[in-house]
């Protein structure tokens, strides 16, 4: 394998002594690059891990889930909606089980029955 | 000759342990949302990101590729791994930022604008010897790749060491001494063609 020579001391002297001169920094760039980190004012662990964001986007779900369950249900009836509809099932019933429908209904099963 | 203070002085490119260690804590402290110790980040090392910018890419504006490069760094503070060294990662978001750039640059730029760029360096080169050997440098490594360009700038001209460099780019050690010798003895043969005797 070929060794590389660690070292050019002329080349290396010679770029150090003439190496180019750097243009001094305006005088407010520390403040201005300091203003721009205060703007943002997010020192840096304002960002928040995966971990971090589990649990509050559970309770989100959890509360979302809650709300939306109590919107979808129907709303409790009042009571004079409950006696309407008592009411209804009464007359109703009442019709259903009266002896004119008992009547015709056994005369058509013994209709039947003849047949 | 030079004699290298015990305590670890700004300019010396080998960052001593107590200065990675306050490093370290003034980045403890910007997490915290302490905005001055970044100031002291900023004065720290700006003058070494803005050399490397400067040597990489010679931007038009160097302020707002510094000032780019420190605004990245805070944003990405929270993805810095404490384990490694501040200025590392800090050099590596300066690279970045330098391909970028280049890239850029390379999208504007016209052929015109450079070769009227290079005749302007031209006219002003003789006029001082150590301002011909500066513009020839400069113009060295605008000559090399950027990857060779990359190397020089950081180890030869910046004094970051191999294995340094290594992480900065995320190569292999052995890469950055095969490309250090291929971009030596480009930068070598540039010079050589410029009548510099080395």
């Amino acid at each position: 394998m070929t060794q590389l020579p660690n070292d050019d001391h002329d080349l290396i002297n010679f770029l150090c002594q003439h190496r180019p001169d750097v243009p001094p920094a305006s005088p407010d760039l520390e403040q201005q690059i300091l203003q721009q980190v205060k703007i943002w004012h997010q020192p840096p662990l304002r960002q928040y891990s995966r971990p971090r964001l589990v649990l509050p986007a559970l309770a989100a779900g959890l509360v979302a889930a809650i709300v939306g369950y109590r919107a979808f249900i129907p709303a409790q009836p009042s009571p004079a909606e409950l006696a309407t509809l008592q009411n209804f099932i009464e007359s109703n019933w009442q019709s259903t089980v009266s002896n004119e429908h008992l009547e015709s209904d056994i005369w058509h099963f013994t209709d039947l029955d003849t047949e | 000759m030079l004699v290298v203070p015990a305590k670890v002085s700004k300019a010396n490119p080998l960052i001593g342990e107590s200065e990675s260690e306050s490093d370290s804590y003034l980045v403890q402290q910007c997490l915290r949302g302490n905005t001055q110790s970044y100031g002291q980040l900023y004065r720290r090392h700006q003058q070494r990101v803005r050399s490397i910018l400067y040597k990489l890419c010679t931007p038009a504006s160097l302020d707002d590729v510094v000032q780019d490069v420190f605004l990245q760094a805070w944003k990405g503070l929270p993805k810095f791994r404490q384990t490694a060294k501040f200025s590392t990662w800090l050099y590596r978001i300066a690279w970045n930022v330098a391909c970028d750039q280049r890239q850029a640059d390379v999208r504007r730029r016209t052929q015109l604008q450079i070769l009227s760029e290079k005749a302007s360096t031209q006219q002003e080169a003789p006029e001082l010897m150590n301002l011909h050997y500066q513009d020839l440098v400069q113009r060295g490594l605008a000559n090399l790749s950027f990857d060779h360009r990359t190397i020089l700038v950081l180890h030869d001209l910046e004094e970051v060491p191999q294995k340094e460099v290594a992480q900065i780019l995320d190569i292999p050690l052995g890469t950055v001494k095969s490309r250090l010798f291929h971009a030596r003895a480009a930068m070598r043969q540039f010079l050589q063609n410029q009548g510099v005797q080395l």
